[in-house]
């Protein structure tokens, strides 16, 4: 049962529970006006100890469709936070008011430890450093599913840069828990993916390469991520990197007819403008998975789509 | 007490076939061929009037709401609808509040159900204790009050949950019954537990065709499987009304009516889901469909050509074998659990004039065929359309 549980990562969750929250999201996204009501008279709290517009915005667009309300706060220096508060003091204080609070911060570790403060109020990891991003991960996996028809037996390319992307972590870490995936890690020598990582996977279940062309036409779905400025030491290797990989019009003549494309968002530059009409794009339509998702996820928190009959 | 029912003809799983029944203290005393005359001393006879008598209906899965919700039904408004639907058994789930757990709230329930003798209940005791993940029900003082346990409602994720489930059915002789959501890749996992532990396994509501073909190949290893599906699922695909397990699509539906045709699917379940306007308006699953379910599952049979005894089997043999009664059928020493019906009645239905205590069913205007015009349980006329009218 996932009523009052935590998701801090996606590995709180078994796979038939995670499963559970995408049947959920399905259902939703065929009968939405069904849910509109489930969650009447709750409260959320949106607690973003840094700026992230979207996924706010999809957190809170999902609550207020599930009828219920917001209260929070998206930059710390106008909350208590400023007045030196710990965060345990202010975990205990929000739960007073709120059934359930979505949390994001900028150091690693923070949703884990403000969760053992917490008594009865779930809380969802919003992100927290290079740490977790796990309703992401789950926004993946209703892409994938939506679009494939299942997270099972897929050929799953991750291009880009796999030492620091975060949601590239969850998100291998979690498909490895379903079956038959092989990953193929498309990456520049510099961005490998870290070997905690490789090291939980079977050596059988993937290969590593360094050029997104050769293998490009042996993917059923093909993640691409963004080579981020902020997470590299120095400018020059950010420019020396950051164009490395990019997908265009040209290598995707040689992707299968079916391989989907995806992106967290937001990109650079890394999938060329003329990709995005290509019907196997399906990146902006990520987007609204992430909302559907996160309402699946709400509702389940809160346990207000468990008593069903 | 002494019933003779002439002028019908009898309909069960066994066969189609005009007679005339004697009943004596609740059971059918005797079944006769309709030619030749009965020399038989009766208290009173009911002239059937050319209609179909078939077994009553046991329901496999139904929500009566007693204790806890009684704004949305009442097990004696519950039972009642029902009876207007040709069900004399119900298999009532334990989504109740209190949830039933224990010895103590089942046979109250129990209690409750005798002294309104109406339908016969058949009360589910849930698996684990209120529906959590922390422990399993006492299953040594549940057991001697109920061969049906289930968490109805509120999918096993947890397969340790499901494996110790499987393995006290099999210890304790019950059946498990399992609500899956998600549905396919649940009943897959749980074929698989039930292929390595055993047990004895009844998956409700089956809604998809994927479900269909693995509980399929279940079948075909052996395993003790079955599964039931409801009347709105055969009925309709892709409608906009909340339910659960949600309308799937018209392939879905497709495949569970030849998963009737083929054997796949053992019998129905209501899944009769009273709630509140307002608790409706909320999002609340479920439909309200006691008094509509038979001329749903006649209608749908009709319009593929499938024939009455498979509807009889499905609504009273089936569910009687999986739960181990000796019911379901028209033959001398059965319980004399009875429906008369008119098999050439045909017309619109109107949710506002259930008997049940909730309204809540999307199918208000639809036309439909076969009405029930009189239910038996125990040899005791417990609703009357057809008497009361002439």
């Amino acid at each position: 049962m996932l009523k009052g549980r935590h998701l801090i990562e996606p590995g709180d969750f078994q796979i038939e529970e995670i499963e559970s929250i995408m049947e959920l999201a399905d259902n939703i996204i065929t009968n939405p006006k069904g849910y509109s009501l489930v969650c009447k008279g709750k409260l959320l709290a949106s607690l973003f100890y840094e700026p992230s517009t979207r996924t706010r915005f999809s957190f809170e667009a999902a609550m207020l469709r599930l009828g219920g309300e917001i209260i929070g706060f998206d930059d710390p220096n106008n909350s208590s936070v400023s007045k030196g508060e710990s965060l345990g003091d202010t975990i205990r204080t929000i739960e007073c008011y709120s059934d359930i609070a979505v949390i994001r911060h900028p150091r690693e570790g923070t949703a884990r430890l403000v969760s053992k403060f917490a008594k009865e109020m779930p809380i969802i990891n919003a992100g927290d450093g290079g740490h977790e991003h796990p309703t992401q991960t789950l926004t993946d996996l209703l892409t994938i599913r939506k679009y494939k028809g299942g997270c099972d037996n897929h050929v799953v390319g991750v291009c880009g840069d796999l030492l620091f992307g975060r949601t590239i972590h969850s998100l291998v870490k979690t498909l490895n828990r379903y079956h038959g995936i092989t990953f193929i890690f498309i990456s520049p020598k510099e961005l490998k993916m870290p070997e905690n990582i490789l090291s939980q996977l079977n050596p059988e279940c993937y290969q590593e390469t360094t050029n997104l062309d050769e293998v490009i036409g042996d993917l059923d779905i093909l993640y691409m991520s963004r080579v981020q400025r902020e997470r590299f030491v120095s400018e020059e290797e950010y420019l020396r990197l950051k164009d490395y990989y990019i997908l265009d019009k040209k290598k995707m003549r040689k992707a299968k007819t079916d391989m989907i494309v995806m992106h967290p968002l937001p990109r650079v530059n890394e999938i060329a403008t003329e990709v995005d009409d290509d019907p196997r794009a399906v990146y902006f339509k990520q987007a609204k998975c992430g909302m559907y998702v996160r309402m699946a996820l709400i509702a389940k928190l809160l346990g207000v789509e468990e008593d069903n009959d | 007490m002494k019933t003779l029912i002439t002028n019908i003809e009898i309909i069960d799983a066994a066969g189609r076939r005009p007679g005339k029944i004697l009943i004596e203290d609740g059971k059918i005393k005797k079944v006769y061929k309709e030619k030749g005359l009965v020399r038989v001393e009766f208290d009173e006879e009911i002239d059937g009037g050319g209609y179909a008598l078939l077994p009553g209906f046991i329901d496999m899965h139904c929500h009566l709401r007693d204790p806890g919700f009684e704004y949305k039904e009442t097990m004696e408004t519950g039972m009642k609808a029902a009876l207007k639907g040709g069900f004399t058994s119900l298999v009532a789930m334990a989504n109740t509040k209190p949830i039933i757990d224990n010895p103590g709230d089942l046979k109250k329930n129990r209690m409750k159900a005798s002294e309104l003798d109406l339908c016969q209940l058949i009360q589910v005791s849930a698996l684990t204790r209120n529906f959590g993940e922390d422990d399993m029900v006492d299953f040594d003082s549940l057991r001697p009050f109920t061969n049906v346990f289930s968490n109805d409602g509120v999918s096993i994720l947890r397969e340790d949950i499901m494996i110790k489930g499987l393995e006290a059915s099999t210890v304790y002789d019950f059946i498990l019954l399992t609500h899956c959501q998600p549905e396919t890749s649940l009943v897959k996992r749980d074929i698989e537990l039930l292929e390595k532990v055993g047990g004895h396994l009844h998956v409700c509501h089956i809604s998809k065709k994927d479900t269909l073909e693995a509980i399929g190949l279940a079948k075909d290893k052996g395993l003790d499987i079955t599964c039931e599906v409801t009347p709105h699922h055969l009925f309709a695909s892709a409608m906009e009304y909340k339910v659960n397990p949600p309308f799937r699509t018209y392939p879905d539906r497709r495949a569970l009516i030849e998963g009737i045709k083929d054997g796949v699917i053992d019998m129905f379940g209501t899944d009769h889901a009273p709630h509140s306007e307002e608790d409706k308006k909320k999002g609340a699953p479920g439909i309200d469909n006691f008094e509509i379910a038979f001329s749903m599952y006649y209608t749908v049979f009709e319009q593929n050509g499938i024939k009455l005894e498979k509807l009889s089997e499905m609504l009273s043999e089936g569910p009687a074998k999986r739960l181990g009664l000796k019911a379901g059928l028209i033959k001398e020493r059965y319980p004399a659990d009875l429906v008369l019906v008119d098999l050439n009645w045909e017309g619109k239905i109107n949710p506002k004039e259930f008997i049940s205590k909730s309204k809540n069913n999307p199918f208000g205007g639809e036309t439909l065929k076969g009405k029930i015009l009189m239910t038996i349980v125990k040899g005791n006329v417990k609703y009357d359309d057809y008497r009361s009218t002439i």
